[in-house]
């Protein structure tokens, strides 16, 4: 007991007359730490940008001028049976004129020409949500069901299909990236430790020879050591918690305003696993740390 | 903690290992053990100031031996080469020799910093030829060691600093509290006690050094080249405080180079060559 408090004594002490190594050294970890959470947010941001895409992806199914109300419905019925449709939106006839006219309101051409044609050149219209973008081929190949195939005037889907694979491969590659990424910053947040570590015990090496002449046991010298590895992540995990909350807070207003409909969640992430996170975040940092002193300690310890 | 309780106690020639003290190396003066460490105290801060140290009513047939000792370092350089060695309790024994002789692996054959290739080192009783890596804190708690650079830990204080040294063995606070002030003013620096190191000059960091030594009431101090760094001044008063600290009764090694200093000291003087003893002298002069 009394030794531990001793030692508890040693690990402040020696942190504050190292002031600027420490300072340093939790530095590093800081930044390294600030890393990890950026690829954090990156993360969450990524998964926010799919469901923005699979929102506003749909397939529009345009049915003949012929096609009845019923078979419509029937259609519209059959496709929210499918377990991959999110949403049916079925668009009469006449609304769908209604929806030209508006969307094409500036274009004297256009709309002369329709009223050239006259009368009301448009059937019925379904619009199709998929639950995620994957699905849309699943989709595809219901709505080439004998009952409705021949009903079928159009469909803008082949459009779709090609932005939406390009998307979903772009996602893909995001995230890869985002993997990678986050490995080559681990590996060098660890070689940056590593290296700092052994800096730190190269500065304390003659100290740790002085202890051993004067009968300090290996474990005794260590022991402030340990201790100092969670000081340093402590700190650097305070510092990430201080910075990080306060960044998200400023940026989320601005992402949702670019994403419109959809939330990006990102302060709720942190607020709802911030615990989790900055506790795996401190426990592996400080292991990490730790490993690699007391790796670098062991030879000036001998005796 | 074991170790302390029975650390300087003034009728153990050493204290050993608990896993030593057991069959032929118990120590010899075992019907004195009951002195408690409270008696101690009372003898240390009340009869004289370094009564403890006085090993002279118990004479152990010797302090330090060394039998047919060798050292010989990788690859091939030979240290030492069949050293064989008496040294008694109480006793100020001075080593002299050229550069490369042998005589710092002499003094660190004694605190187990090296073993010896060949032959037997034995401390107060204890042979630590092959000593364990984890008994060696044990012996050094025991043994002083004072060097040519002082050694001070350069982020303590000069309190710190010998504090340090009953901290490791885990003495109680109350008692280095204590200690401390009264071992700084042996070597009169009670008024740098909150200074660090590299505020003292060269002799008051060496005073340090010799405090920190002394502060665990060690039986011996060995000193490799102390006075090295030092003018003739602080020579002149780390070599009284050393004799000072003698004649209370620690058995004092000091390596050294200075023709004056042993001249002058009149006490037993051995004289290495190359590895080997070539003249142990009582009340020897330095010749080379
Ligand atoms: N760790 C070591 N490894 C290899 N050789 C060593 C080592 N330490 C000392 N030696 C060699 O052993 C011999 C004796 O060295 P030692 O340090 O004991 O000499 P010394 O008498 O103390 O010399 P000086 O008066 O210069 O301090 C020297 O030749 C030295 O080069
Ligand atoms: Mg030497």
């Amino acid at each position: 007991m009394m030794t531990l408090l001793r030692i508890i004594r040693f690990t402040f002490q020696h942190f504050w007359r190292n002031f600027w190594l420490s300072l340093i050294t939790v530095s590093m970890l800081f930044l390294t730490l600030l890393t990890v959470n950026i690829l954090l947010g990156l993360n969450v941001l990524t998964d926010t940008v799919v469901r923005v895409i699979e929102e506003r992806v749909d397939v529009s199914v345009y049915f003949k001028t012929t096609s009845s109300e019923e078979t419509v419905r029937n259609a519209a019925g059959y496709l929210r049976g499918l377990s991959q449709v999110r949403d049916v939106e079925i668009i009469a006839p006449d609304e769908a004129l209604e929806r030209f006219r508006v969307r094409h309101e500036k274009n004297t051409f256009i709309l002369s020409s329709l009223e050239e044609v006259g009368g009301n050149p448009f059937g019925y219209t379904l619009v199709v949500r998929a639950q995620s973008a994957n699905d849309f081929s699943f989709i595809l190949e219901a709505l080439d069901h004998p009952q409705f195939r021949d009903e079928i005037r159009d469909r803008d889907f082949s459009n779709y299909a090609s932005l939406v694979d390009r998307l979903m491969e772009t996602m893909g590659k995001v995230r890869v990236f985002g993997f990678v990424l986050s490995g080559v910053f681990l590996l060098i947040a660890i070689l940056i430790i590593v290296n700092m570590v052994r800096v730190t015990v190269f500065v304390h090496r003659e100290e740790i020879g002085i202890m051993k002449l004067v009968g300090a046991t290996n474990t005794f010298i260590r022991a402030p050591y340990i201790l100092e590895a969670f000081l340093y992540g402590l700190l650097a995990t305070i510092g990430v918690v201080v910075v990080i909350f306060p960044i998200v807070a400023i940026l989320e207003p601005w992402f949702d305003a670019y994403f419109q409909t959809v939330h990006s969640n990102l302060f709720d992430y942190f607020v709802q696993n911030g615990l989790f996170i900055f506790g795996v975040e401190f426990v592996g940092i400080s292991f990490i740390t730790l490993i690699f002193t007391l790796f670098a300690m062991r030879k000036y310890l001998r005796v | 903690m074991v170790s302390f309780r029975l650390m300087g106690h003034p009728l153990t020639p050493l204290s050993l290992p608990v896993s030593r003290v057991r069959g032929d190396q118990q120590p010899i003066h075992q019907k004195s053990i009951h002195f408690s460490e409270v008696s101690q105290q009372k003898i240390f801060f009340t009869i004289s100031t370094f009564s403890i140290f006085s090993l002279s009513l118990f004479d152990p047939p010797f302090m330090i031996r060394l039998k047919n000792v060798s050292k010989v370092y990788h690859p091939q350089t030979v240290a030492l080469q069949h050293v064989n060695l008496h040294i008694k309790p109480g006793e100020f024994v001075s080593v002299v020799g050229q550069s490369g002789t042998g005589k710092s692996t002499f003094a660190k054959l004694l605190y187990a910093e090296e073993r010896p290739t060949d032959g037997n080192v034995i401390i107060g009783g204890w042979d630590i030829s092959r000593i364990r890596d984890a008994e060696v804190p044990l012996l050094r708690r025991q043994i002083g060691v004072v060097f040519q650079d002082f050694k001070l830990l350069s982020k303590k204080t000069v309190s710190e600093n010998v504090a340090f040294a009953l901290q490791v063995a885990g003495a109680r606070h109350g008692h280095i509290r204590d200690l401390v002030p009264h071992v700084l003013h042996i070597v009169n620096l009670q008024e740098k006690a909150n200074r660090y190191p590299r505020q003292l000059s060269g002799g008051e960091q060496q005073r340090v050094a010799i405090a920190r030594a002394l502060v665990h009431r060690p039986k011996i101090i060995v000193a490799d080249e102390p006075t090295g760094n030092l003018d003739a001044v602080h020579t002149h008063d780390i070599i009284n405080l050393l004799k000072k600290i003698n004649e209370f009764g620690t058995t004092i090694i000091l390596v050294t180079h200075n023709r004056e200093i042993v001249n002058s000291l009149r006490k037993r003087v051995i004289t290495l060559d190359h590895g080997e003893i070539v003249s142990d002298q009582e009340e020897g002069r330095y010749r080379l």
